[in-house]
């Protein structure tokens, strides 16, 4: 029972450290070079939407906003915490695609929303946009 | 107020020398410093003789002598002024003084020659005030332009068209990569003078080419640079490397393809020009644009290598070469995107308008270049310039109240004389009416009003050239002056704590009455003078060291060269 009672205290840590480290993007983002600031990067995609569209196709800019999202929360809980080798090796592959090209950005992005911890990465994104709306 | 305090603090200090109390020898340490540093720092245009000048007054020939011998180093820059004192003061209409200032800006052009020389050509830019001075890019340009000028009204292009050649040269030597003057009045009068000389067409065509492109330059930068920050603002992946270093050469090579891409060319064309072109800028990235490249890329690649795990040098490395190896590739999607933009989106209609302004303003300055009288004006008092820093280390050039920093060719009615040659117009401004024969040059009072074009703007030209590398040599030198005065001062600090320390252990020795005591004291007292001796000496080594950059610049330069259409 006690045994129980500690892996489900670590596994309850861990999803809080996860979600935590969702969180550390729209905390504190100006640590680092490689990512605007939450607000900044929604207000540039509303303001250049028509452009965007113009660009990319119709309807695509919250699918951008979404994905820049993650890269960049993703980025930062990189650089400030161990983070578990699953998600690492996703967050890398993430960033590879984020420098390569457009279409292997938003292929890479998509397939890391449907794990779960793509979910939790989404929620986090989620509550920012409806606390900032 | 240093000069003011210091006969006392002297005559105090002279005192002292009769005894060694330590607070006297600090004061005449302090009498010292004062009178040294007193001596260094007058600067140039703020000397009795040159200060005719800051009145915009020119000085008599004898004065310039005078100035000539007792200051060589700065012979040039009073030639300088001297010769733009005289436009704006003198009798412009005389004979007399247009050969005066024709011969002093000569003389100051001559000069520039010596930067053929590679030693000269690095002490060009006069770093020290005690250097000879001669002049910034935009000066010297400048100065060979209006030689040129005074020589055409003269009617003699055999020397004036050297002197525009000149011109462009300097204005595109001192660019930050080899692009051609973005003055398109360089090239008007170089083609009339061309035409005068009955030179024929195809020799005409580097001046009518040089029009065209240097109008193409101010009329579509704002424009193409605008489209450009659209892009990079619409880009899903504006953070990654390599599409900011895309940016940044996409930034140059637009630059250069409308200095440089065929006349007939459309929005598109000269896009894709740029684009081609890319491969010239990207070996040039990190040496032309080292500063941009550290603020911008380097950084990034630094976090990029921490999120990859290969923060050692040799991991810098590859990622760093990984992005120049993709960028030709980013380029051609850049290049894309700024097409479809350019045609799908607002900037359509600002590009064309730029476009059709730049052939017809160019067909219009080419018809006004080849008329029989061509209206020039000169307006407004050019860039200034002012140091900046600890030790006025920096110095920066100022947009002139009369002038804009903007790459636009401003249209205004200007109310001219039109009969030929030289008029004092409204202050200290002047007209010349190029005819083209001396027989027409009859002197009749008439003033028109004009549209006329800015067709050189001085704030604009002297902010733009850039790739001097003076200003860091001075920064160097001005954290080691500043390192030697705190070391300096520190060891004062320290010395005056072991004096006090000397002070109490005497106290306390002559109260045990105990010789040994005494030795202990001594020995502080010693190595109080040493630290004492110590701060001197770095004092010294700091003190000569002149970190502060050339104040001198010609103030008196016109910012503005019409054209009259």
């Amino acid at each position: 029972m006690k045994k129980l009672f500690l892996i489900l205290f670590f596994l309850n840590g861990c999803a809080i450290s996860l979600k935590e480290q969702s969180k550390l993007y729209f905390r504190n983002p100006k640590k680092y070079y490689g990512v605007e600031a939450p607000l900044e990067l929604k207000k540039r995609l509303e303001k250049h939407k028509t452009s965007l569209e113009i660009l990319y196709g119709q309807n695509k800019t919250s699918q951008i906003l979404s994905c820049t999202f993650l890269r960049n929360q993703l980025y930062v809980a990189m650089l400030s915490n161990n983070l578990d080798s699953k998600i690492k090796n996703a967050a890398l592959l993430l960033e590879e695609a984020y420098q390569n090209d457009d279409n292997e950005f938003i292929k890479s992005c998509e397939n890391i929303f449907k794990e779960d911890f793509g979910k939790i990465f989404l929620s986090t994104q989620k509550e920012f946009l409806r606390i900032t709306s | 107020m240093k000069n003011s305090q210091f006969p006392v603090i002297a005559s105090e200090a002279w005192q002292s020398k009769r005894s060694a109390n330590p607070m006297r020898l600090l004061r005449l340490w302090l009498a010292m410093t004062l009178a040294f540093t007193s001596c260094m720092g007058t600067i140039t245009i703020n000397k009795p003789e040159f200060r005719p000048f800051l009145q915009h007054q020119p000085v008599s020939q004898e004065e310039l002598s005078k100035i000539h011998k007792s200051s060589p180093k700065d012979s040039v820059l009073a030639d300088l002024l001297q010769a733009f004192a005289l436009m704006r003061k003198g009798d412009i209409e005389s004979k007399a003084i247009q050969k005066q200032i024709s011969g002093l800006l000569m003389t100051s052009v001559s000069t520039f020659e010596d930067l053929n020389d590679p030693v000269n050509f690095s002490k060009a830019f006069s770093a020290d005030e005690d250097k000879p001075f001669r002049g910034r890019p935009h000066e010297r340009m400048y100065a060979s332009f209006m030689t040129g000028v005074f020589e055409l009204a003269n009617n003699n292009c055999d020397l004036a068209l050297p002197y525009f050649k000149n011109a462009e040269f300097l204005d595109a030597r001192f660019q930050k990569l080899p692009f051609g003057t973005d003055a398109p009045l360089v090239y008007a009068l170089s083609l009339r003078c061309l035409h005068e000389k009955g030179v024929s067409l195809s020799d005409q065509q580097h001046a009518r080419n040089g029009i065209y492109k240097s109008v193409r330059f101010l009329s579509l930068q704002e424009p193409l640079i605008d489209l450009l920050i659209e892009t990079a603002k619409s880009d899903m992946r504006t953070m990654a490397i390599s599409n900011r270093m895309a940016y940044m050469i996409m930034e140059v090579g637009l630059y250069y393809s409308l200095l440089s891409a065929p006349n007939d060319s459309s929005i598109e064309e000269l896009i894709d020009y740029a684009a081609k072109n890319a491969q010239i800028f990207t070996a040039a990235i990190k040496t032309n644009f080292e500063e941009e490249y550290k603020a911008k890329l380097s950084t990034l690649i630094k976090e990029q290598a921490n999120i990859q795990g290969q923060s050692k040098k040799e991991g810098l490395k590859a990622l760093e070469e990984l992005a120049f190896f993709k960028v030709d590739q980013v380029m051609s999607s850049l290049k894309d995107r700024l097409i479809k933009l350019a045609k799908e989106s607002n900037f359509n209609k600002a590009l064309e308008n730029g476009l059709f302004a730049s052939k017809s303003l160019s067909e219009k300055i080419i018809v006004a270049s080849l008329s029989p009288k061509m209206i020039l004006n000169f307006t407004g008092m050019g860039p200034s310039l002012i140091r900046e820093g600890g030790y006025n280390e920096i110095s920066t050039v100022k947009t002139s109240p009369d002038g804009t920093d903007r790459p636009i060719i401003r249209e205004k009615m200007l109310a001219t004389p039109t009969s030929c040659g030289f008029h004092r117009t409204k202050g200290e401004d002047f007209a010349v009416v190029l005819c083209a024969n001396r027989e027409s040059q009859v002197k009749e009072k008439d003033i028109k009003t004009m549209p006329s074009y800015e067709l050189l703007s001085l704030s604009r030209k002297a902010k733009m050239i850039q790739g001097r590398k003076f200003e860091q040599v001075l920064k160097g030198r001005a954290q080691f002056k500043a390192a030697t005065e705190e070391i300096s001062k520190l060891s004062l600090w320290g010395a005056f704590f072991l004096f006090h320390l000397g002070n109490s252990i005497m106290d306390s020795c002559r109260r045990s009455q105990d010789d040994s005591c005494n030795y202990a004291a001594y020995a502080v007292y010693g190595a109080a003078a040493i630290t004492a001796l110590f701060s001197g000496i770095v004092w010294l080594v700091g003190k000569p060291i002149n970190p502060s950059a050339d104040s001198r610049y010609v103030h008196l330069m016109y910012e503005s060269s019409w054209l009259s259409i």
